[in-house]
């Protein structure tokens, strides 16, 4: 029966088994392997081993099982899935490591081991070599290709961040934000930035911004720190949320030195929390200025369009085409005016004439005016009924009322009687 | 149909302005420009005028429901535990 871990109690109750010929003691396997393994473990605790990972195995209990070598020996070991857990980048095969750990017996085989309680690579730090690893992996699936990168709106209407309410790079956003563009909605998703759990939140966050429908832009950030500060962002889980947001995402960690996945799979890398300001919301100043001078060029633009029509109409008015028909007419007026006079001086010479042919009549018919006769004592009698000036009596009755006139006065009489 | 962004709507009014200024159009012509660039003009400034001023902060509850608060920046001594950056 083999037992990894034996009690005390059950190895005091192992008989002791010497051997005839010299007297020497007599080991069990079990016994053997025990010391063995106390040996080792006293020994070899605590030691750092450098030397290349092959013939990884990861089982679905989570433990890693691998085997150390150089050029020649080999050293099996295993990484408890405790410790597998934390490791950042990947164990693979041909990868030159420390390890630090303690040997110990395997007692059911009887093979001693190396239990790694901490690995890193060899020449460059676990986060760095866990960075590129990372990097190369997502890079050959295309989350970082130029041509999946979503335009930023240049004015956007809300904007969500996802970032520590209480840290740097929130203040920092918010003041460039309400310097350039104040009149813009926010909405501030918190999350960890830093820590355990912090990558699952800020992905979280990221894809449930996607799930509101008035979002424009994301911004995930945060302020400066230590790699391990900013290793959130460089988690794999964050990488994927950025690369599947259908809101563009603009990235804004640490400073311009620290680059991270977040920036590589990010819509666009803000160097830091304030250029994220800068880069999300226009100088709305600028825009109304040039909107402004725009608004004058076109207005001035129309006046002096308006100005030049008239110059031109004058000028065409002006010109000797325009100018013909108005010649003409003057000419005709010119020769009416001639008519007119020729006319006026004919005329006036007619009138005179007729003038004096009147007159000359005037003084004939003066001549034969009755008036001048009676003045020479003739009378003219008249029928008062109907004022008929008489020749003869033919016609004239008896009782019937005449008038005779004078040059002066008249008399008026009834006839008594006729003689013919 | 989407509505014009700020940027093209600009860039037709520049392109308006420019024309006006230097081609020679015909009176009914020009007009007609110029209307379309005093839309365009006020078009623009709407969009710059449009939003409104807000920060809110998304809050859980337990539950997991979602609920929105106006946001204030806290003072710099005022940090919360889990955020020790900077």
């Amino acid at each position: 029966m083999f037992d990894h871990f034996p009690d005390i109690k059950t190895d005091q109750e192992e008989q002791e088994v010497f051997s005839k010929e010299k007297g020497e003691k007599v080991f069990t396997v079990s016994q053997i392997t025990r010391k063995i393994r106390a040996s080792l473990e006293y020994n070899f605790s605590n030691v750092s081993i450098l030397g290349e990972i092959s013939n990884v195995r990861k089982p679905g209990s989570g433990h890693i099982y691998l085997t150390l070598k150089d050029k020649g020996s080999q050293l099996q070991a295993v990484v408890f899935r405790n410790i597998a857990n934390k490791i950042k980048f990947e164990l693979k095969d041909g990868m030159e490591v420390i390890s630090f750990g303690s040997v110990t017996v395997y007692e059911p085989r009887g093979q001693y081991q190396l239990i790694i309680n901490k690995i890193e690579p060899k020449g460059i730090g676990a986060l760095q070599l866990a960075f590129q690893q990372l990097k190369e992996k997502l890079e050959k699936e295309g989350l970082f290709d130029q041509a999946h990168k979503k335009p930023i709106p240049f004015i956007p209407q809300k904007i969500g961040i996802v970032t520590s309410p209480t840290g740097a790079a929130i203040k920092d956003i918010l003041n460039i934000i309400d310097r350039r563009f104040a009149n813009v909605e926010i909405l501030l998703y918190p999350v960890k930035v830093q820590g355990e759990g912090a990558a699952q939140e800020i992905a979280e966050a990221i894809t449930e911004l996607n799930a509101l429908t008035d979002i424009d832009v994301i911004i995930a950030g945060r302020g400066g720190g230590s790699l391990e500060d900013l290793w959130a962002f460089n988690e794999e889980v964050v990488a994927r949320s950025i690369y599947n947001s259908r809101i563009p995402v603009i990235s804004a960690v640490g400073h311009e030195i620290d680059i991270t996945i977040a920036d590589l799979v990010a819509d666009k890398r803000a160097l830091t929390p304030s250029e994220a300001g800068e880069l999300v919301v226009p100088r709305k100043d600028l825009l109304l200025d040039m909107l402004e001078k725009l608004n004058t060029r076109l207005l001035q633009s129309l006046t002096g369009k308006l100005r030049l029509s008239k110059e031109r109409l004058v000028r065409v008015a002006n010109s000797y085409a325009m100018r013909q028909p108005f010649d003409r007419l003057r000419r005709w007026q010119q020769r009416l005016d001639e008519f007119a006079q020729r006319l006026n001086i004919n005329i006036t010479h007619a009138l005179n004439t007729e003038r004096e042919k009147l007159s000359g009549i005037a003084g004939k018919l003066e001549s034969l005016s009755p008036l001048n006769v009676l003045k020479r004592g003739y009378t003219i009698t008249t029928r008062l009924e109907d004022n008929k000036s008489l020749r003869e009596v033919k016609g004239l009755n008896k009782g019937d009322k005449i008038k005779t006139n004078f040059s002066k006065g008249s008399v008026i009489s009834t006839t008594l009687s006729i003689e013919a | 149909m989407k509505k014009p962004d700020f940027e093209t709507s600009l860039k037709e009014l520049e392109e308006i302005v420019e024309q006006l200024e230097t081609s020679d159009l015909a009176l009914d012509e020009t007009l007609a420009k110029y209307e379309k660039g005093i839309k365009i003009y006020k078009q623009c400034y709407q969009i710059l005028e449009k939003a409104e001023k807000k920060i809110n902060i998304l809050l859980k509850n337990s539950t997991g429901d979602i609920r929105t608060e106006k946001f204030k920046l806290k003072k710099s001594g005022d940090m919360e535990s889990f955020s020790n950056e900077e």
